[in-house]
């Protein structure tokens, strides 16, 4: 289509007087202005940025994903996060693995929860056949690959506003559970 | 009847074709744009905090302890920070129980202009960070060796004052080591949760 004769051009305008569709012409015209963009180098970009996010995204060991009632304080540690059981105390709810296991309320765990369902029991124990469940698994893993053994590691994801004592009750919970390492995450601050 | 296209034209016109890759640039786009939504920009980082052990003192050692341990412990309440040792005596430190229902050891400061020198975004009563950590450097230089602390808190503490204790217990930043970091302090942190 590019390599159009310019000798093509005057014998189409004769043409046109003798009734020729007069698209046809119009798109010839356009097309021999035509000069395409040469998107390949701009592929091999994208393709560069790509293999870049996705190397960092499946290396991220907390793979933590923003939720409006966790906010989480800053710190000036050094320490980086390593893969472990992930925690989350936000405003409203304990997760374990993202999924909700208790709800608490004006920054109490509901009693409903604990054992006994007691406000005063620091044991919860739906944190604890959550956490078993996981250590189970752990285990599981741990018998076929030695690489990988339990550790008793949990990261734990903290509101900064929540009280002592709901933090206090996880911990206690997470020990009974055979989780006796914690790792409090926290933000780094820009400095 | 309309003629029959020339083999040879269509053979001279025909020019090695570009494999569209418009569509696939389109994927690609889509791709890196939710991979960008999804990653958090914000750094991490951790503080390691361990379970207290108990029953796992010195008493199989069997052998003479050449000091005991310091057992150095920091208890936050609404009124400032109490600290407490059992191995040894610290200066201005006094751990005996009449002390600790004088009031706590770094209260907090009322200077408005003191709580905004701390970064921290708290109105004017403000725990004393500074003074925190002056004080445990004192400690620390008696008892280099010393890297465990015991932290507890009254049950309605932040949790972001917690974080807070444990960043002024693990390092001064008012002095440098030789590779110019903020001199490490008691980093070894153990929770005591009041039980």
């Amino acid at each position: 289509m590019d390599s159009v004769n310019e000798k093509n051009i005057p014998k189409n305008d004769t043409e046109e007087l003798s009734g020729p569709p007069p698209r046809k012409q119009k798109k010839s015209r356009i097309e021999e202005h035509e000069y395409p963009l040469n998107i390949t180098a701009m592929m091999d970009m994208m393709t560069i940025i790509l293999v870049y996010l996705l190397k960092s995204y499946s290396s991220d060991p907390t793979n933590i994903t923003p939720q409006g009632d966790l906010s989480m304080p800053f710190s000036t540690t050094r320490l980086k996060p390593e893969a472990a059981v992930p925690l989350a105390i936000s405003k409203n709810s304990i997760l374990v693995n993202d999924k909700e296991v208790c709800k608490i309320n004006n920054g109490k765990v509901d009693p409903s929860c604990k054992e006994g369902k007691s406000e005063e029991q620091y044991m919860i124990q739906t944190l604890y056949s959550a956490l078993d469940s996981e250590r189970q698994k752990q285990e599981e893993i741990a018998a076929y690959n030695s690489a990988q053994q339990f550790k008793g590691l949990v990261l734990i994801m903290g509101d900064k506003d929540i009280p002592f004592r709901v933090v206090s009750e996880v911990l206690y919970t997470a020990g009974q559970a055979q989780f006796g390492n914690f790792k409090f995450v926290v933000l780094k601050n820009p400095e | 009847m309309a003629k029959k296209p020339s083999k040879k034209s269509n053979i001279e016109n025909n020019d090695p074709k570009e494999l569209n890759l418009v569509p696939y640039l389109d994927i690609v786009t889509n791709v890196i744009m939710f991979l960008l939504l999804t990653t958090t920009v914000t750094q991490m980082g951790v503080i390691n905090v361990s379970a207290p052990k108990y029953g796992s003192g010195a008493a199989g050692s069997g052998g003479k302890q050449e000091k005991p341990p310091l057992n150095l412990s920091v208890f936050i309440t609404d009124k400032g920070f109490t600290i407490a040792a059992t191995g040894g005596v610290l200066p201005g430190v006094d751990s005996s129980e009449e002390a600790k229902a004088k009031g706590p050891t770094i209260p907090k400061v009322n200077d408005p202009n003191k709580c905004l020198a701390m970064k921290r975004k708290e109105s004017a009563p403000c725990y004393d960070y500074v003074g925190l950590i002056k004080k445990l450097a004192e400690i620390k230089k008696l008892f280099p060796d010393e890297t465990k602390i015991n932290l507890s808190a009254e049950e309605n503490i932040r949790y972001e004052v917690l974080v807070n204790v444990m960043d002024a217990a693990r390092e001064n930043p008012f002095e440098r080591d030789e590779s110019n970091n903020p001199m490490q302090m008691f980093y070894d942190v153990v929770f005591a949760a009041g039980l």
